[in-house]
């Protein structure tokens, strides 16, 4: 398929955001998900733009309530958490996942060095994170442990969830001293509250005395990731762009996401700063006064 | 001779009115719904001197002290509850909301200097929710209100309760609407079980009537503090790949329905879903489940309504949903005579469980 060898070739040696792919993916999705085309023309009246500014963001809840897949059969879906209540779910096939593959591991920062995870890696084929993980593991090494103190060895990265981190550093009996990369992969929403990563880290620190941490920003409906390292903002990339730099909920277009929808809106809110953004937190509303919730 | 709980509700209701005379809401940021505010609390100051028209005495029950866990976003709640201590005498605590919480901190502290007395019965503060929950096992009884997301809390709840939510109301427009309608929908955001969230209509007139008005106030009436743009942008977008965009105000919108029952999806703050009928049939048809969360209707012609007057806690005209008629406590079957009698599963009917 000649537009998916042109999106990978976009992902591995683009340097800056196309906008005339982004409208060719666009066009493709309109035509290709029944309920993407028929949004976009309830919105706009039309299914092709000459501009990406014409093009509305598309709502990341109605993975919730529709079956959003371009190919013809899909042999799976990914689903999320659903910490907030009702699950996304984001169908793939053999194609797509050649996508995700290419993409997550063009997004990673670590590469070569092996991954130690105490993640669960039993929901391989339902949950995204997992997929992602278990195809760095196959890439660069390593494997899923239960003892971080004895199976961490000097050069690891430590993938894990910032529940998991957090939970860790409230028993953790003594200091870690070998030099390890720590990559927190979210799950902030079950925190219930504004997700502060510097404050988790600065905790960390008492612990892992000569780790560098770095911070994953994904999501289920997502095929390419964000990464912030160090102290330094979460950066976006040329197929993985941020639509609107300011504060707000996150618009961004993601061309590793060619079978589903590229340009999606979450209720995440972000802060833009200089040269990336800061994650706050998920918008929930927190005072809904007495009124009943629809939906 | 007065009995001393007439007394007590008479300088209630006086403190009341007097408080509402001198509230200054040019100052007063989170206190910001201007003449429709002091509308509803001098309504709600003379229910209190209807609530005496059967009362010589306290009534009795075995509670002494009250929690009252408030909404945000609906201020008459809290003005509703304080007569309930003095005819039960019991001691009322209120965890106040994010936002509102000025303007109650404000009506104890104006008890304080001038009708120390009363304020003998209230305190209230703003707390986080873990201190909140904390608090519940130093009382005898409790009122939560809210929606949906407090039935966790209620499951963990030891102290006896009563749960006040979720609801929403609706409008019916059987001749046409008028212009008052307006302040039924756009008032607090819509996040009082007593908003009106959707808008049932006969005539393409009073459609059209409807998107002029809302027009003419979307500006006038204001949002409030904890609006948010993004959400309501967002929801928009989604709500509206299934419903026509009649009118879209930047941070209004009017939409309408076809389907003939409703699609649960998740709607905006201050937009009006409305919906053309032939009959009331088509009302219950279109809410399904959700009609036991209806709370009130205001209407053209409360008279002309035979199936949902049982359906409802009260029918009013348009422009006078959120002004509660005396005796109602916040939902249907509730009066003054049996509000501290706690009810197994309170919260079955929060989302139709």
């Amino acid at each position: 398929m000649e537009l998916l060898n042109e999106v990978k070739d976009h992902i591995k040696n683009g340097t800056e955001f196309d906008e005339g792919l982004a409208l060719k993916i666009v066009e493709y999705q309109a035509e290709s998900i029944r309920p993407y085309g028929e949004f976009l023309k309830k919105q706009t009246g039309k299914t092709h733009f000459k501009s990406i500014s014409e093009v509305p963001p598309f709502p990341v809840d109605f993975f919730k309530i529709a079956e959003l897949f371009a190919l013809k059969e899909h042999k799976g879906y990914f689903e999320s958490s659903g910490t907030q209540g009702t699950k996304s779910r984001v169908y793939y096939n053999d194609t797509s996942l050649s996508l995700y593959r290419v993409s997550s591991i063009v997004s990673y920062p670590l590469k070569q060095r092996p991954i130690k995870t105490p993640l669960d890696m039993s929901k391989v084929k339902t949950s995204s994170l997992a997929f992602m993980v278990n195809h760095f593991i196959e890439t660069f090494g390593g494997k899923t442990i239960t003892n971080i103190y004895e199976e961490v060895q000097e050069g690891d990265v430590l993938f894990l969830t910032a529940i998991q981190l957090y939970n860790f550093l409230q028993t953790a009996k003594k200091t870690f001293l070998k030099r390890i990369y720590i990559v927190e992969t979210g799950g902030y929403k079950r925190f219930k509250r504004a997700y502060n990563r510097f404050k988790l880290y600065a905790l960390a620190k008492n612990v892992f005395k000569n780790a560098d941490f770095y911070t994953e920003y994904g999501m289920t409906e997502l095929f390419s990731q964000f990464y912030a390292d160090q102290g330094h903002p979460f950066r976006e990339k040329h197929y993985l762009k941020v639509m609107e730099h300011s504060y707000g909920y996150l618009k961004v277009f993601d061309f590793a996401n060619l079978f589903h929808i590229s340009y999606i809106v979450v209720p995440d809110i972000i802060d833009w700063k200089k040269d990336g953004f800061e994650y706050i937190k998920r918008d929930v509303e927190d005072e809904r006064g007495c009124s009943y919730t629809f939906g | 001779m007065k009995g001393d709980v007439v007394i007590l509700l008479d300088k209630l209701k006086d403190a009341l009115l007097r408080f509402t005379e001198e509230l200054d809401l040019e100052k007063d940021t989170d206190i910001h719904y201007g003449d429709y505010l002091k509308d509803l609390l001098i309504h709600t100051a003379n229910n209190y001197q209807k609530l005496t028209k059967d009362l010589t005495s306290h009534l009795k029950m075995p509670y002494k002290t009250l929690y009252a866990m408030l909404p945000g976003n609906v201020p008459m709640v809290f003005f509703e509850v304080l007569p309930l201590s003095i005819i039960y005498n019991i001691k009322a605590f209120f965890k106040y909301p994010r936002v509102e919480k000025t303007l109650y901190a404000k009506f104890l502290q104006y008890l304080s200097l001038n009708y120390p007395r009363l304020k003998t019965y209230y305190n209230g503060a703003y707390l986080p929710h873990n201190e909140a929950e904390k608090r519940i096992s130093r009382f005898d009884f409790v009122f939560f209100f809210g929606s949906e997301k407090l039935i966790p809390l209620l499951k963990r709840t030891k102290t006896p309760f009563r749960f006040f939510g979720p609801g929403f109301s609706i409008g019916i427009a059987l001749q046409d609407v008028y212009e008052d309608f307006i302040k039924d929908v756009l008032y607090f955001d819509q996040r009082g079980c007593l908003s009106m969230k959707f808008l049932f209509y006969t005539n393409d007139t009073i459609k059209q009537h409807v998107i002029d008005i809302t027009k003419k106030f979307a500006d006038k009436i204001p949002i409030t503090s904890i609006f948010s743009q993004d959400r309501f942008t967002y929801r928009i977008l989604f709500a509206s790949s299934y419903m026509d965009v009649l009118l879209k105000h930047k941070n209004t919108a009017i939409l309408e329905t076809k389907d003939d029952v409703f699609r649960d999806i998740p709607l905006p703050d201050r937009t009006l879903i409305l919906k053309k009928i032939k009959r009331e049939e088509d009302i219950i048809r279109f809410l399904g489940k959700k009609i036991a969360n209806l709370q009130a209707i205001a209407t053209d012609n409360p008279t002309k309504l035979r199936l949902l007057k049982e359906k409802a806690s009260f029918i009013t005209y348009f422009g006078r949903l959120q002004f509660e008629p005396y005796n109602f406590f916040f939902k249907k079957g509730v009066t003054l005579k049996n509000i501290f009698q706690e009810v197994e599963n309170d919260y079955q009917m929060a989302k139709n469980l």
